[in-house]
């Protein structure tokens, strides 16, 4: 299967400093996250696959469009949110979107419909008819997000979604973008600095740093933990248990939050746990394997190749 | 939530041509410029000279056409009074022969000169109306864009740079056709329909062409120039600082260098002063002859100027895109 996105040694270069060095990328259908610190590169990456600077070297497709050559194209099917904030002085809200459906060739009538059928979905409900200058940095989030989706475009560029979003809304942008990659099949490329967003709804991450792609991967992949172990949640006293399992040649210990972890492949572990439970006085109220946290991959992911860049 | 929501929902119909994109830029420039209360106003009072001028036509065409025998002194006295001071030894050549000769003689030599006197004082006039109009609507149009980032709204779609200035051109052009042109030619109209004599019509068919290529050079130019001084910065108010500030200098500098003879000055007085250049021009359109003699690179000046100011915007509008 062909990837959305498809990078190839790419270099963008501002005068001396390169901002992109060889970036070389696949990006598949579903919720792509894209991380990475500050400085990384990731705007300028952006700006590439929507066509808005030229490439110094290398060559990329995004929807099977050419970067270099078939930049309309590309910005005729793909939706971005940018990060800043922008907004189009003296407009209501509804008329941005209708503007923005209007520039992406939809008719005049039926853009002001979309318009408000998005409007609808964003969950901005009569501040639509307000000027925009006068809207809260929440509602000009949610009004960019109407303005990037209203032309129903394949792939969504959203940078930073939820920035500036109360927690309620956070979580029903989060939502939203569900709705549209599960429901809808729309393909997103996630860039935020918030990685609990990036665990709700991306498939696959991918992290960029100083201009390179340190880590590009499915997120599941991502969280398995490099040493299997099972984590398990007891009531009552574990101590007993723990020396049971260690008893058996296990290898485990009582964590300070009370959680058992027993090293080794989940099948192995919970035939012996179940064994050594009976005459522990305790009871299993949750087992999960152990997973790394985003954070950890992303940290280690940016120090290891720092550390290899110098 | 709106009972009226149906959530998400997939878009199929059929989508316009991208080159009506630029109609969008525009739109959008027309519907935040009529927003200031200011503009409305200039816009409406741009409107009184034409209607002094109507009446003077009319009144012109009644002496005429009621059997008052006129003299040619007496039909350059009224002439007079409207020709711009360089076109006066033009008229007095032209009206001087006519004392003696019949009413209909005089009224086919008297008549076109008269009403292209008319018109090009209407220009001038207009073009200060122009000047106040571009100063309040132009320097907002690109600098608020960058400022505001509405930038990155714009180019994210599939809008090229050139249906962007296009929209923002016309925009501008669409005001000073609604405040300088359109008054010339209802004031043309309404002279034809007020004038007793249909012979006007024949004598005067070029008038309104004339009147539109007048309108496009000063137009065109002026439009891009103000548009370039918006692009080059973020804050409205130097752009504006910008545009009156040409306009007053160039009239300092007609002050000072006005009596200084040599025609290397007084070329440098009618490219700088662009009051001066545009009517120049104007007067060489309307086919008057006057004691200017260097339209030829007024209009390669004007030219120059559009070009190297369209380079400017085309160039400028991408760059905070680019950083």
């Amino acid at each position: 299967m062909t990837s959305l996105i498809e990078l190839r040694n790419l270099t963008k270069d501002y005068g001396t400093f390169r901002a992109l060095a060889g970036v070389s990328l696949d990006i598949d259908s579903g919720v792509t996250g894209l991380l990475g610190p500050n400085g990384a590169g990731k705007s300028t990456l952006i700006k590439v696959l929507l066509g808005l600077v030229k490439v110094t070297s290398g060559e990329g497709r995004v929807l099977g469009h050419n970067v270099a050559t078939q930049s309309a194209a590309i910005r005729a099917k793909v939706g971005y949110m940018p990060e800043d904030d922008c907004y189009m002085h003296g407009l209501s809200g509804i008329e941005s979107v209708q503007v923005a459906a209007r520039l992406s060739c939809l008719p005049r009538t039926e853009a002001l419909r979309r318009g408000h059928e998005i409007m609808d979905f964003c969950g901005i409900e009569q501040e639509r008819y307000r000027k925009v200058e006068t809207y809260s940095t929440g509602m000009r989030q949610k009004l960019r997000f109407a303005m990037s989706i209203v032309h129903d475009p394949e792939l969504l560029i959203l940078d930073e979604p939820t920035s500036g979003l109360d927690p309620e809304e956070r979580e029903a942008m989060l939502n939203r973008i569900s709705i549209l990659s599960h429901n809808f099949g729309k393909s997103v490329i996630l860039c935020t600095h918030i990685l609990p967003d990036v665990k709700v709804v991306c498939d696959a991450v991918t992290i960029l740093a100083a201009g390179r792609v340190r880590l590009s991967a499915p997120l599941k992949e991502l969280l398995k933990s490099p040493n299997p172990a099972v984590n398990v949640e007891l009531t009552g006293d574990g101590q007993k248990l723990l020396a049971a399992l260690q008893s058996c040649g296990l290898s485990a210990e009582l964590r300070r939050d009370g959680i058992l972890q027993i090293s080794g492949e989940a099948a192995d572990v919970t035939k012996q746990l179940w064994k050594s439970v009976d005459g522990c006085d305790v009871a299993v109220q949750n087992m999960s394997p152990s997973q790394s946290s985003l954070e950890e991959v992303f940290l280690k992911s940016v120090r290891d190749n720092h550390d290899a860049d110098s | 939530m709106p009972i009226h929501n149906l959530g998400y929902r997939e878009w199929e119909g059929t989508r316009e041509s991208g080159a009506s994109r630029w109609t969008v830029v525009a739109g959008v420039g027309i519907r935040r410029a009529w927003q200031s209360a200011w503009l409305r106003r200039i816009a409406f009072v741009v409107w009184a000279p034409p209607l002094a001028y109507g009446v003077l036509i009319f009144v012109f065409e009644q002496v005429l056409t009621n059997n008052i025998q006129g003299s040619g002194r007496g039909m350059q006295a009224l002439v007079d009074l409207l020709l711009p001071a360089e076109m006066a030894p033009v008229a007095q050549t032209t009206l001087a022969g006519l004392d003696g000769v019949d009413r209909e003689q005089m009224l086919a030599a008297a008549r076109p000169l008269l009403w292209k006197a008319v018109m090009l004082q209407l220009q001038r006039s207009q073009t200060i109306g122009m000047v106040i109009v571009v100063g309040l609507l132009v320097p907002s149009m690109i600098s608020q864009d960058v400022r505001s980032r509405a930038f990155l709204l714009y180019f994210s779609r599939p809008l090229t740079r050139i249906q962007y200035i296009c929209g923002k051109c016309a925009t501008v052009m669409c005001f000073l056709l609604l405040t300088c042109t359109l008054p010339q030619l209802l004031l043309y109209i309404f002279g034809v329909l007020l004038s007793p004599d249909i012979s006007v019509v024949a004598e005067t068919w070029d008038l309104p062409l004339r009147t539109l290529a007048a309108s496009a050079t000063i137009i065109v130019p002026t439009t891009l120039l103000a548009l370039t001084l918006s692009s080059l910065t973020v804050e409205t108010r130097f752009a504006s600082f910008g545009w009156f500030a040409i306009w007053i200098f160039g009239m300092a500098a007609f002050a000072v260098m006005r009596n200084v003879n040599g025609e290397a000055s007084e070329l440098v007085l009618r490219l700088s002063f662009l009051f001066l250049l545009f009517s120049d021009l104007s007067v060489a359109i309307f086919d008057v002859p006057s004691l200017s003699p260097h339209a030829e690179t007024q209009f390669a000046f004007v030219v120059a100027l559009s070009l190297i100011c369209f380079a400017v915007i085309y160039r400028k509008v991408s760059a905070p895109l680019r950083a």
